[in-house]
């Protein structure tokens, strides 16, 4: 192969650098093969020159100045084929008469669909929508996921701000009442999508999230995504497909005689800062109350001013430069590098503003893609190579990612032909930072957004290690205990508990096809998803929490055996397709989790050998086959009229052996009037659709749930125990089926310039397999059962169109909009609500009977404001809100969603620009709540109506100080924030509360931390130089081009501040419905070469 | 291979799959074991009793404890709690073992947990010493429909006054029923010792039947004098925490990292007020008042007072809790310090008010004093002189006309570290008289009168959660459960 790669660029350096000096002028008409009528408007080209004409009225072109020589013509128009040509100009004047071939593919555009048929769009009755290489990838991305937000009409992304964090997909609504994530299938082959955290602290606490398996995937390798929607779309691809299917195509190699070598490479390289970051106040220091505390030194036994460096709380003293003893001075060591102890130095109290953002590094990611791509008359083949290594924002985050893949095909002979694709990647990490509330392992960003001293100087806590290696924090107790309180110094937290994980995954297939004649094709392939993932976690010894060590080794292989039948027959009117095969799936995972308990035997030691109580070991293995057999046939009549059925039959071992067969099938249809005679004499509606479908997909359940079993649990001592299981296992489950149709219309207008589709679904899930929560008095928690009906409905609109095509001009603009009501129509006999998350201090997410799936609500001690029949605030006599518990604050799900995509193509230069958006939807702010808790942010200072700095006392007319005053009785130097309602009797009243302790009770308040989830987000912008080939002609490349990239460059318009409500997914399997301790959200600016030789 | 040969390859797969629904034993859990061993269950039941031995919330509420940083519990923010887990955790495992004990077909397997009576017998003492804790509580729970699995998805509930009848009839059967086989195996508590069993019940149904002296004098004076006659304990049970991370302390684990608790002022300065030296091993020493030496004197203490904004006062300033009841942390507290479930001192006081009710015969101030020299022994600080001078205090010294309020006092003190039952003989005795924290949330003023129902009752148990509030009355902190009788 080199031999060959060598002798292609000797031919090119050959061929290059002839030249004549002698001029000539080509004119010429271009014409419609079909009709011979003239076509205006077209462009007419000569490649190598960049130089040419638009066509006019009567089709005629002239081009002037030609040099003599070789050259390639190219002529172009929408609703043709592009005509290429190579002529030789050797005389004065040269005429070419051109005519172009209708181009059918503009109309009749080709998707995937199941078992990666690739149909005509116009035979299909449902609705595909896909997104190409070029703007899926326009910015180099990680996550497959979060490179779909806001492309396809129906597809709602929940991003994550977290390095290498998981990212969620709503596909037309709530999936489900589990709100299921979508399959996710690369040529074929299923690949699974799986979230993973490291959970230490049990609970709520968190620890980190190692991000959605789907992250695998290569972008660079892909040509295409197409996403089924509807049940008819994804029926044929099984119980998993309920909830969607994203299909994805690579790139490939194309057989045939003559194809070149082609090599690509390419090199991206981005820097990455944060943006998003919650505005702080620069006024007042760490502390609970604005005097200093005093302490005295017994070196010295003087007294000094200090700060109550125990608060992690900026309630404290004016930052007016006053000379006080920071937190390092109590520690007898060289902090500012001069060789001396800084013990007993005082420095003047003064405003950090940015402290937090001197934490964050700038982050940098460089991708290197290599592919060689090739063909002959019998084989193809595409092997690609990609490495790239990322460097995230917050320090020792690290993340190198490398794969190799390989697709090829080889005809055997004339009815033989075997198709390979194979792809290894690795992904390793290092330092993935720790996320969630109070995460043991220590979280920084949630210390510095939520519980922090405003004061604080980052650089002082780099170094948090004595000479003799004990912790140094900033968060100490007082000057004579220096052990920290709540927080271990955020370097130490990043620079020594670091995760580690590492992760080996293969996916591919093999596929063999027969060609019995030519309408009968015999298929078998092989499908294979298999990965090795192991997870470490270590908390340093010294610090806050005990010493500990984490390590989890999970594995998992899916095989997917295939065989099926392929028919296709073309009569005078009707054509008659179909494929029927049967599919065998299995499924192996397995888990071993081990952890340290009760600290380290020997400091920092980590191996669960230095555990120093009996370590926790759990294991966990499951297996799962599914076998289908299924079938789908379809008949066109004049390619206007196509009727497509499919049935298909799955037995699954999860389900009782007795009923674990289950049917179902799809029915669509679609119409293609424009074929009607009626439209043939206009020529503004080039192309008109309609469509319908009616299908179901059925779906079982995780393994091992039909039979009861005991739990093993935590030993006392040497005597093992047990438990019952709180969930009961139910052997009398049945298969769940759940039915959809939708309509849809697809118009395109002037030869396919103007593109609209329309789509309306609605989808009805019934009898879903849940676990559904039981009163625990009766000895469980939960039960598994199918119960409850689900609908959802929408509408999807998409929108494209080409504005301007001249021959310098291109400009392409493409709107897409859906909007969706995911209906909780019943649930249980005797329930009528389901909890589906618990977030954090008091907000739950439930899925209630008769409402919209996704309520938040508050519970316990925790309310939101209580309204008087007017809708006044009610406020107490005490100057604090009251409270309506269990009270309903909203929908997560937004009312609409959509995408904006616009690309200009300038000569040489190209433009694309993407902006998403989504309108409604409700988020509970976890990071907004303490930052105004604790005193760290901008809306915790300023002046009251009074124009006195709202922190300061609150004082009635009398002078005398209290933590509330009706404003009527305020002194007129009185601080205080203003509280304004109703009393329990309507009437108006106003008061001025104390700051501190305002914020502290608008915690019990949740409403005033539900943020509108609308935004406008600018996303991508890309700036493309295409080099012109002229420039090219002494050098081995065929192709070059350079790129500035823009990733998330601007929120264009939020509701809220301080964080982003694109990116709230927060952890690795939650709904998106809260936020708090991730990363600030970032942006980056790139640099992009791709070459081809 | 030839295209024939990959032909019929592929059509045999078909054809193989056609009649394939026979998975095997694929679906066999290979994780969690399909069998039991009772003795196993009895384990992980027993541990339970830690949480109702190391709970916080109600030291919260009698003042044994302040709240030095977060203060919602003390404000009396969250009465809420959820007893689902008691039903689906130690409940459903003792049920577990008297059905397996009982069912013809599978009282042979599970004899290495003990003979089948003594495992049942143990099995309902401990039911019985669950559901009381659920039902001081809560008040009105579901009992008699309770734990019957799919059967009743939606069990009902019952008053209070038949479930304590219940729980004492089954504590009187359970002893009853002991046989002379097998003691029990995994027994944490006593070893399988059938006998202690039998004091333990005893002593827990006298503990039952004291909490019926306002709202069913009758059973509780049969039932008291019955339950004495019968045997009560005669050393202190202790919970027997292990010097173990799964087994420690819960005020340890507390104050591994943290400092969120500090002893409380009320009990503070009443104790050091009468020079009660049991509360130099309740508190530790204040740090800005420590001498530096080991011993902790009454100067050292400082109570956690109510603020509204506890921030104000630093840590430095307050005593936390001591190490005798395992709180201080890593190198401060004691991993495996026990914790009382019930003591001799508790079972002194019980007989001394009985005598006063005149369930029983005997000299009241004698057991009055006894109790408080148990007590004194179980925090080993008595010394004959110190415990002299304190029994002299005119607040200590017993009087039969106000021996409500020196019992329900010295009870209290007593009890510490053991909130619940200290709560609910304050509710019953309504001494020591508590003042509520001035600083409550404006929506629960008052110190609760009992937790209410977990807020997933009324959407999925919903009529019998509508049945039980019709009975008992509204679903507040502040309506009174049945035995707590003015």
């Amino acid at each position: 192969m080199l031999k060959k790669l060598l002798f292609s660029f000797v031919l090119f350096s050959v061929s290059a650098g002839f030249a004549f000096a002698q001029n000539s002028t080509v004119t010429g008409t271009v014409t419609d093969a079909e009709t011979n009528e003239a076509i205006p408007q077209v462009n007419v080209f000569i490649v190598e020159l960049e130089r040419g004409d638009a066509t006019d009225f009567d089709g005629e072109f002239e081009i002037n100045s030609v040099e003599y020589g070789t050259y390639t013509l190219r002529a172009s128009s929408i609703g043709y084929t592009t005509y290429e040509q190579t002529i030789t100009i050797n005389s004065g004047q040269t005429t070419l008469n051109i005519s172009l071939q209708p181009d059918l593919q503009v109309l009749e555009d080709v998707v995937v669909t199941a078992f990666g048929l690739a149909r005509e769009e116009r035979s299909l009755g449902y609705s595909v929508q896909d997104v190409g290489a070029d703007n899926l990838n326009r910015i180099n991305q990680d996550n497959i996921v979060g490179a779909l937000a806001g492309k396809i009409a129906g597809v709602q992304v929940v991003g994550s701000t977290n390095f290498g964090g998981s990212e969620r997909i709503r596909i037309r609504g709530a999936n489900g009442f589990s709100d299921g994530q979508p399959l996710f299938v690369v040529d074929g082959t299923p690949v699974d999508n799986s979230s993973f955290e490291i959970d230490a602290g049990g609970g709520q606490a968190r620890g980190r999230d190692l991000g959605n398996l789907a992250s695998d995937i290569n972008l660079q390798n892909v040509e295409n995504v197409s996403v089924l929607k509807g049940a008819a779309a994804s029926a044929l691809y099984g119980n998993r497909a309920a909830n969607g299917v994203i299909v994805i195509t690579t790139k490939n190699g194309q057989i045939g005689a003559d194809q070149p070598i082609q090599v690509d490479f390419s090199n991206s390289t981005y820097f990455e800062g944060v943006y998003i970051l919650p505005e702080y106040q620069n006024e007042y220091a760490g502390g609970y109350v604005q005097d200093f505390a005093e302490y005295t030194d017994t070196r010295d036994g003087q007294t000094y001013l200090g700060l109550n460096y125990a608060a992690d709380e900026s309630w404290g003293p004016r930052m007016d430069g006053t000379m006080y003893r920071p937190w390092w001075s109590w520690f007898d060591h060289d902090f500012t590098g001069d060789g001396q102890s800084d013990y007993g130095t005082e420095i003047p109290l003064t405003p950090q503003p940015d402290n937090v953002r001197d934490f964050f590094n700038t982050g940098v990611r460089v991708s290197n893609s290599f592919a060689i791509t090739g063909g002959s008359s019998n084989a193809s083949f595409r092997a690609g190579l990609n490495n790239s290594t990322r460097g995230g924002v917050v320090p020792n985050s690290r993340q190198d990612k490398t794969s190799l893949s390989f697709n090829g095909a080889l005809s055997h002979s004339d009815k033989f032909t075997s198709r390979i694709a194979f792809n290894y990647v690795n992904t390793q990490s290092e330092g993935r930072p720790a996320t969630g509330y109070s995460a043991t392992q220590g979280n920084p960003v949630q210390s510095m957004n939520q519980w922090f001293q405003r004061q604080l100087d980052m650089d002082k806590l780099r170094d948090y290690r004595a000479s003799d290696g004990t912790l140094m924090s900033w968060n100490i107790r007082s000057n004579n205990d220096l052990r920290p309180l709540y927080w271990d110094s955020p370097f130490f937290s990043v620079d020594e508990n670091v995760s580690e994980d590492d992760r080996d995954r293969i996916y591919g297939n093999y596929n063999l096809s027969y060609n019995v004649n030519d309408n009968f094709e015999l298929i078998g392939k092989l499908h294979l998803d298999t990965y090795s993932f192991t997870v470490q976690d270590r908390i340093a010894t010294g610090g806050l929490e005990e010493d500990w060590y984490y390590v989890a080794q999970r594995s998992r292989r899916e095989v997917n055996y295939e065989a099926g039948v392929r028919y296709q027959e073309d009569f005078s009117d009707f054509s008659l397709s179909g494929y029927a095969g049967g599919n065998i799936l299995s499924q192996n995972y397995s888990l071993l989790e081990q952890q340290t308990v009760g600290g380290l035997s020997t400091p920092n030691f980590f191996n669960i050998d230095a555990s120093i109580n009996r370590p926790d070991v759990s294991n966990f293995n499951e297996k799962k086959q599914v076998r289908s057999l299924f079938g789908t046939a379809t008949v066109g009549f004049r390619d206007m009229i196509y009727v497509d059925g499919s049935v298909r039959n799955d037995w699954s071992s999860a389900l009782p052996s007795d009923n674990n067969s289950y049917l179902y099938y799809g029915l669509s249809g679609s119409l293609v009037f424009t074929e009607l005679d009626v439209f043939a004499s206009q020529n503004i509606l080039s192309f008109g659709k309609l469509r319908a479908s009616v299908a179901q997909v059925g779906n079982d359940l995780d393994p091992y749930r039909i039979f009861q079993t005991f739990n093993s649990s935590t030993p006392y001592g040497s005597n093992p125990t047990q438990s019952i299981p709180s969930t009961l296992n139910n052997p009398d489950l049945e298969p769940a089926i759940s039915s959809d149709y939708e309509f849809g219309i697809d118009l395109r207008f002037m030869d396919g310039r103007v593109r609209t589709d329309i789509n309306y679904y609605n989808s009805v899930r019934e009898n879903e397999i849940l676990q559904l929560d039981v009163p625990g008095s009766s000895g469980y928690s939960s039960s598994l059962v199918n119960a409850g009906k689900f609908t959802t409905t929408g509408w999807e609109i998409a929108v494209g169109g080409t504005a301007v095509q001249t021959q310098d001009w291109n400009v392409d603009i493409d709107l897409n909009w859906s909007a969706s009501t995911s209906m909780v129509d019943e649930l249980a006999e005797g329930i009528t609500s389901r909890l589906l998350e618990n977030a954090f201090f008091g907000v739950q997410l439930y899925a209630n009977e008769g409402e919209e799936w996704g309520r938040a609500v508050t519970t316990g001690g925790y309310g939101g404001y209580s309204l008087d029949e007017n809708g006044n605030r009610i406020v107490n006599s005490d100057g604090t809100f009251a409270l309506e518990y269990n009270k309903d604050l909203g929908n997560i799900l937004p009312d609409w969603t959509g995408g904006f995509n616009l690309g200009i193509d300038y000569k040489n230069f190209a433009l694309g620009t993407f902006i998403e958006f989504q309108k409604g939807g409700k988020f509970y702010s976890v990071t907004k709540m303490f930052n105004a808790y604790s005193g760290l942010g901008e809306n915790t200072v300023g002046n009251n109506t009074l124009g006195n700095p709202v922190r300061d006392p609150v004082i009635d007319s009398d002078g005398v100080e209290g933590s509330t005053v009706a404003l009527s009785d305020a002194g007129a130097a009185s601080g205080g924030v203003l509280v304004e309602g109703v009393d329990e009797n309507g009437n108006e009243v106003a008061y001025l509360r104390e700051a501190s302790l305002y914020h502290l009770y608008q915690f019990f308040n949740k409403e005033a931390w539900m943020e509108d989830a609308s935004y406008i987000k600018l996303r991508e912008v890309k700036l493309t130089y295409n080099i012109p080939v002229s420039y090219l002609e002494t050098l081995p490349i065929s192709r070059a081009s350079v790129a500035l990239d823009l990733q998330n460059p601007l929120l264009l318009w939020s509701n809220t501040d301080g964080v982003d409500p694109s990116a709230i997914q927060n952890n690795a399997n939650g709904f998106g419905f809260w936020e708090g301790g991730s990363l600030p959200g970032t942006r980056s600016v790139g640099f992009n070469i791709n070459l081809s030789f | 291979m030839t295209p024939i040969k990959k032909v019929a390859f592929v059509t045999m797969m078909t054809v193989l799959l056609v009649s394939c629904d026979d998975f095997g034993n694929i679906n066999d859990d290979p994780n969690n074991p399909s069998q039991v061993r009772t003795e196993l269950l009895l384990t992980n039941a027993q541990q339970s009793m830690s949480d109702v031995v190391g709970h916080v919330m109600g030291t919260l509420w009698v003042q044994y404890i302040g709240e030095t940083q977060y203060t919602d519990a003390q404000e009396y923010r969250n009465p809420n709690a959820s007893f689902n887990d008691w039903y689906t955790g130690p409940l459903q495992n003792l049920q577990t073992i008297i059905r397996l004990n009982s069912d013809e077909e599978t009282r042979g397997d599970v004899l290495s947990g003990g003979s089948n009576a003594n495992q049942i017998a143990v099995a309902r003492i401990l039911k019985a010493y669950f559901y009381q804790m659920m039902t001081d509580r809560w008040g009105m729970i579901p009992y008699s429909a309770a734990l019957q699995g799919k059967d009743n998805f939606a069990p009902s509930y019952d008053t209070q006054s038949d479930i304590y009848e219940d729980i004492i009839s089954e504590l009187k059967a359970a002893v009853d029923q002991m046989d002379d086989g097998a003691g029990v195996r995994g027994d944490i508590l006593f070893s399988g010792d059938m006998a202690q069993w039998a004091l333990f019940a005893n002593s827990l149904r006298a503990r039952a039947a004291l909490r019926l002296s306002d709202a069913n004098a009758t059973l509780a004076a049969a039932e008291f004098a019955d339950a004495v006659d019968d045997g009560l304990v005669e050393e202190d049970v202790m919970y027997p925490y292990l010097a173990d991370a799964d087994n420690e302390n819960p005020w340890y684990t507390r104050f591994r990292t943290r400092t969120d608790y500090a002893i409380h002022e009320t009990i503070a300065d009443y104790m050091k007020g009468l020079e009660d030296y049991r509360i130099t091993v309740y508190a530790n020493a204040a740090p800005d008042e420590d001498n530096g030496d080991d011993v902790v004197t009454f100067d050292e203490i400082v109570g956690m007072p109510f603020l509204e904004d506890a921030g104000e006062l630093p840590n430095a300033a307050i005593s936390f809790p001591g190490s005798a009841i395992g709180a201080g942390g890593p190198s401060v507290g004691v991993q495996s310090a026990p914790l009382p479930i019930i003591t001799v001192a508790e079972l002194n006081f019980a007989q001394a008010e009985a005598i006063e009710r005149g369930w029983i015969t005997g000299v009241a101030a004698d057991y009055y004093y006894d109790g408080i020299e148990a007590s004194w022994n179980q925090w080993g600080v008595y010394d004959d002189a110190d415990f002299a001078a304190y029994i002299a205090n005119t607040e200590v010294l017993y009087g039969t006309a106000d021996w409500e309020e020196r019992i329900g006092t010295q009870k209290w003190i007593a009890l510490f570290p053991l909130g619940f039952e200290a709560w609910s003989e304050w509710r019953r005795l309504e001494y020591p008289a508590l003042e509520p924290n001035p600083f409550a949330s404006s929506t629960n003023p008052e110190i609760p009168l009992r937790f209410t129902y977990p807020s997933s009752e009324s959407t999925i148990n919903g009529a019998n959660y509508e049945a039980a509030v019709n009975e008992q009355g509204e679903d507040s902190p502040y309506t009174k459960v049945w035995w707590d009788v003015d």
